[in-house]
């Protein structure tokens, strides 16, 4: 789930650019403020997309300043400060995070297994903090986990159902966002559309090793064989309902009105994910021509 | 008479409850309650009004016509569909209520308790909507095309269908554009590589004229 959902910096504004690294920087150092250094490994870029939102919809005035950080220790870089929607985040990450571990002791095997219970062990404290300030959003996972589980374990399983606990979860937790039932509805499908094509995004990337290890993937029936033919035409089927995904996401974001960081927003919804889906696409040799349907994609692919 | 026709998308042919599920569906459409942006509301309610208006427009002159024939008048029109069909799309006027509402677990479990032969293209069209609301895409899309299927004129459904082809082909918005939000976002309008070499050889051009090049040639 790592890196599906981040701007296409060569269609992002320099001063875009800046404030987007400064709002990934603020997360971080949040995340080692309000928990420990080691849970800075825990930020992920679909988090940035949800502070994004949340930025975009607060009242609340966050400032931006010039810091020193472990990563890039001579250059000082622009870095958001303290606020509201970025504790929020930072406990949400925590709380993806520890259902992640409990998920990976489910799954994996031996050294992995063993590293993700010692991940659970240290997570454990930060997890019981986090659950407590964000209660609802808590729930909303460990419902998730619970759908999924049922659903790997069912007969019958389409795209479409294999996806729903993933978005469903994303969509309601986009819909704490807002108060307004309006937005909150709007916030829904958009975190909805989003689980939909990080879900489906991650099973192709994953295929190859779910084949190989018979993990439950919804792209492959069981004991099948994946031959080169069968591949190609998987990523060709999934590749119309990313499409059809990320149109109906930009539909409902059409519909929300929301001022601030709206260009950066736009630029992820628009060229970041479906220079994911190219990078995703490439990886497994289904090599996409000209794809983004934008000024800079002859010069950068 | 023909711009009402126009407005709800459908030719002055269409049966009854054709008229009545487009003006449902672009209802839907413009439903203002779906907006935020002020002057998307507006649209939206400006939108709903005509629509109205052109549906009891339609409605009420298809009246008139039948009582000057001397034809029996009802006061559901969807009387005219043979007694079986009428009893069905009762039901549907329910059931899209429920869509409308957004009780798509209602309205999935009213559609589902349907007998078999009552089936028809509407059904499979509501169904799909159910689905599209749901985010279901893919069944979505299928169902939307099995109701193309059984009924290949009916605009509603073959517009449901066309839209869904359209995004999964990697477009944003309608194929026809109009209502589209169609806003690539930080990409200047027109700026693909035709226009480039289009404004290349101009520049070159003028240059030329000036006694300069940008090209050896």
């Amino acid at each position: 789930m790592f890196g599906y959902v981040r701007p296409f910096i060569p269609e992002l504004k320099v001063c875009e650019n800046e404030i987007y690294r400064a709002i990934y920087c603020g997360l971080c150092k949040q995340l080692g403020r309000s928990y420990s250094q080691l849970s800075r490994l825990m930020l992920r870029y679909d988090i940035v997309f949800l502070v994004l939102f949340s930025l975009g919809l607060s009242e609340e005035n966050v400032e931006f300043k010039k810091q020193n950080c472990l990563l890039h220790p001579l250059k000082k870089e622009l870095c958001l400060e303290k606020c509201s929607s970025l504790e929020k985040a930072a406990d949400i990450s925590i709380i993806f995070a520890y259902f992640k571990f409990i998920d990976n002791v489910r799954d994996e095997k031996f050294f992995k297994r063993f590293i993700s219970n010692l991940s659970l062990l240290t997570f454990k404290n930060m997890f019981q903090k986090a659950a407590k300030s964000q209660s609802e959003i808590s729930n909303i996972i460990e419902n998730f986990m619970d759908n999924q589980i049922n659903l790997e374990n069912s007969q019958k399983k389409s795209i479409d159902q294999a996806c729903d606990p993933t978005a469903k979860c994303l969509g309601l937790v986009a819909q704490t966002l807002s108060n307004n039932p309006k937005k909150q509805k709007i916030l829904y499908r958009i975190g909805y559309m989003t689980g939909r094509y990080i879900y489906i995004l991650d099973a192709l990337d994953d295929i190859n090793k779910d084949f190989k290890s018979k993990a439950f993937n919804p792209f492959l029936q069981k004991n099948a064989e994946l031959n080169a033919e069968k591949k190609s035409k998987i990523f060709e089927n999934a590749l119309l309902s990313l499409n059809f995904s990320i149109a109906q996401l930009a539909e409902s974001f059409e519909k929300l009105q929301i001022e601030k960081y709206k260009s950066i927003i736009k630029n992820i919804i628009y060229f970041g994910l479906r220079s994911a889906i190219k990078k995703v696409f490439e990886k497994h040799g289904q090599p996409l021509a000209l794809f983004l349907n934008c000024c800079c994609e002859s010069k950068n692919s | 008479m023909e711009k009402f026709y126009k407005l709800l998308g459908i030719d002055e042919n269409a049966t009854d409850s054709q008229v009545k599920a487009a003006y449902i569906a672009m209802k839907n459409k413009y439903d203002p309650g779906s907006y935020e942006k002020e002057d998307l509301i507006r649209h939206a309610e400006e939108k709903t009004e005509q629509i109205t208006q052109a549906f009891d427009e339609i409605m009420n002159s298809r009246r008139m016509a039948r009582m000057k024939n001397g034809e029996p008048v009802a006061d559901d029109s969807d009387a005219y569909d043979g007694a079986n069909s009428a009893e069905a799309s009762d039901d549907y006027g329910y059931i899209e209520q429920l869509i409308e509402s957004d009780d798509l677990d209602a309205a999935e479990e009213s559609l589902d308790a349907m007998p078999q032969n009552l089936r028809t293209a509407n059904w499979f069209y509501l169904k799909g909507l159910i689905f599209f609301k749901k985010g279901w895409l893919e069944e979505a899309t299928e169902f939307f095309s099995a109701s193309c299927k059984m009924d290949p004129k009916n605009i509603t459904y073959k517009r449901a269908l066309e839209q869904a082809i359209w995004q999964r082909s990697g477009n944003f918005g309608n194929p026809n554009g109009k209502d589209s939000y169609q806003s690539m976002a930080g990409c200047a309008p027109g700026c693909d590589l035709c226009n480039l070499c289009g404004a290349f050889v101009c520049a070159d051009c003028c240059f030329r004229c000036m006694g300069g090049s940008y090209t050896r040639c």
